[in-house]
């Protein structure tokens, strides 16, 4: 009886073994997002989202774990405010990033979503912490959900490195990365002053914090980012070894947007800084601001020492000249153009007035 | 064909005349990447560009906030949507699905999140093109 009850039970665990077997063997198949709200954030180029967000940048650690050949990198920073979370979507070819809301100490975390909250447990710990995603940023949770359903994040190699040490880690790989860059054909040819930069400012990070502290260090904070990302990238799509994600596509897709000379901060020593603001200036919101500032470089490639203020002050004269509005009746967006003296250059500038009259874009437009 | 796009975060809240953020347009031959822009600037383009197409016309257009064209070239079989020097061959059923779908989401985003929720002028071009499928023809 002992002996039939035991092989009863025998074959009982038998069942329940190749069960749990059979389901690790059909894990559900890499979903398509395209079409969903994935897409990744570009808050993380952003010099201005720096000064808050990426002054801890050099303790960030990184971890990553790939669940077959699927991959989850989770960055984590410690700022009082919060931080970013970086989740690789492989059917994306990026990063998706993440701003959330809340206190986290440095470190490799699970993230799920638990009672409609997004959670996170850090890896050696069984409690769960609720972190809130930052309003505004384009998609909601069960998109980040359908993620995490098909990814599982645990902690590999990378795992308690810092930023600096995956740096000194990956140089040969991003010096590999940036060669197989400049051939790119995808590059437009004026980029290849933006690589040089780029190059250079891995090699001699004293530089360019010596010079411009403030600015070299928020702009470095950006830059590691993404390199780090793309470096974590590759080590977990194993350099391309047959995974669908070139070291290329990473770099590009995550760097693209940053390694250009408009993007380039200016580390040149000033001798003045202006700190202009007009009326107009003080109307303009934080979007009208950021994208003054995007086109902030097309001017001072013709003279260095343009400011914001400055780019504002010129767009408030354009517009006081009624003889340069140049758009139609009727058009969605008055603007007004008048060609003026840039840097001992006569070019000719643009100044867009958003629905309700707010300057929102100053450039210069191509000859 | 793809289009997508995402919102930058300023921590004020969603103002719909002035939405910020990156477009992505995917094809199989590459991708067009643009970051803080308007983004109903661009589907304005991406409108005219498609009305164009469809009969048959290849459009130059101007973003008004951007320095560069986005050029759009009629031609049997495929058209190219080509912007700072990257080409993409669409389709321009493709093309057009890819603005309806993305540029829906886009419009209920911003609706939805607008500080003013109703005032959606900026975007009155849009929603029309999206309310009125193949009824729009070319400013």
């Amino acid at each position: 009886m002992n002996s039939k009850v035991a092989q009863f039970l025998l074959s009982v665990l038998l069942l329940l073994h190749s069960l749990v077997a059979s389901a690790r063997l059909t894990t559900p198949p890499l979903p398509d997002f395209s079409g969903h709200d994935l897409a990744p954030l570009s808050v993380a180029d952003d010099t201005a989202e720096l000064a808050t967000f990426g002054d801890a940048i050099d303790n960030v650690v990184i971890g990553g774990v790939p669940k077959g050949a699927r991959v989850v990198v989770v960055v984590f920073s410690d700022e009082p405010e919060g931080g970013y979370i970086g989740i690789v979507d492989r059917s994306n070819n990026g990063v998706i990033w993440i701003l959330y809301e809340g206190k986290l100490p440095l470190g490799l975390y699970e993230l799920e979503v638990i009672g409609g909250k997004l959670s996170a447990r850090h890896k050696n710990q069984s409690t769960w912490t609720d972190i809130s995603l930052l309003h505004g940023l384009g998609y909601d949770l069960s998109s980040i959900q359908k993620v995490l359903e098909h990814w599982e994040c645990t902690h590999s190699d990378l795992d308690g490195l810092t930023v600096a040490a995956i740096e000194a880690r990956f140089a040969p790989i991003n010096q590999a990365l940036f060669a197989s860059v400049e051939s790119d054909s995808r590059f437009v040819p004026g980029d290849s002053e933006g690589i040089a930069w780029l190059r250079q400012r891995l090699d001699d990070r004293k530089a360019l914090t010596v010079l411009h502290p403030e600015r070299g260090r928020r702009a470095y904070g950006a830059l590691t980012r993404h390199v780090a990302g793309s470096a974590a990238v590759m080590l977990t799509t194993g350099l391309g070894t047959g995974t669908d994600v070139s070291p290329e596509a990473a770099y590009l897709y995550l760097s693209a947007p940053t390694v250009s000379p408009r993007k380039a901060p200016s580390v040149r020593p000033r001798t003045q800084r202006s700190t202009l603001r007009t009326q107009a200036a003080q109307d303009l919101s934080k979007n009208n601001l950021k994208h003054l500032a995007k086109h902030l470089e097309q001017f001072r490639m013709l003279d260095p020492t343009m400011e914001l203020g400055d780019i504002i002050r010129l767009g408030d004269a354009i517009m006081s000249d009624s003889a340069s509005l140049a758009s139609r009746a009727g058009a969605k967006n008055q603007f007004f153009q008048a060609v003026v003296d840039v840097g001992g250059e006569s070019v000719l500038v643009r100044v867009v007035l958003n629905r309700v009259g707010k300057m929102n874009s100053v450039h210069i437009r191509p000859e | 064909m793809e289009i997508a796009w995402t919102i930058d975060y300023t921590g004020e809240p969603i103002d719909p005349d002035d939405v910020l953020g990156s477009i992505f347009l995917r094809s199989t031959d590459g991708e067009i990447v643009d970051t803080c822009v308007y983004l109903v600037d661009w589907f304005v383009v991406l409108i005219d560009g498609l009305l164009a197409l469809r009969g048959g016309e290849s459009l130059q257009t101007d973003l008004v906030s951007e320095p560069d064209p986005v050029v759009f070239l009629a031609a049997e079989g495929a058209a190219k949507v080509t912007y700072r020097g990257v080409s993409l061959t669409v389709c321009v059923s493709d093309l057009e699905r890819a603005i309806r779908d993305s540029g829906r989401r886009l419009l209920d985003f911003v609706s939805s999140r607008s500080r003013t929720g109703t005032s959606l002028e900026t975007w009155a071009r849009m929603a029309e093109f999206l309310g009125s499928p193949g009824a729009l023809k070319a400013e």
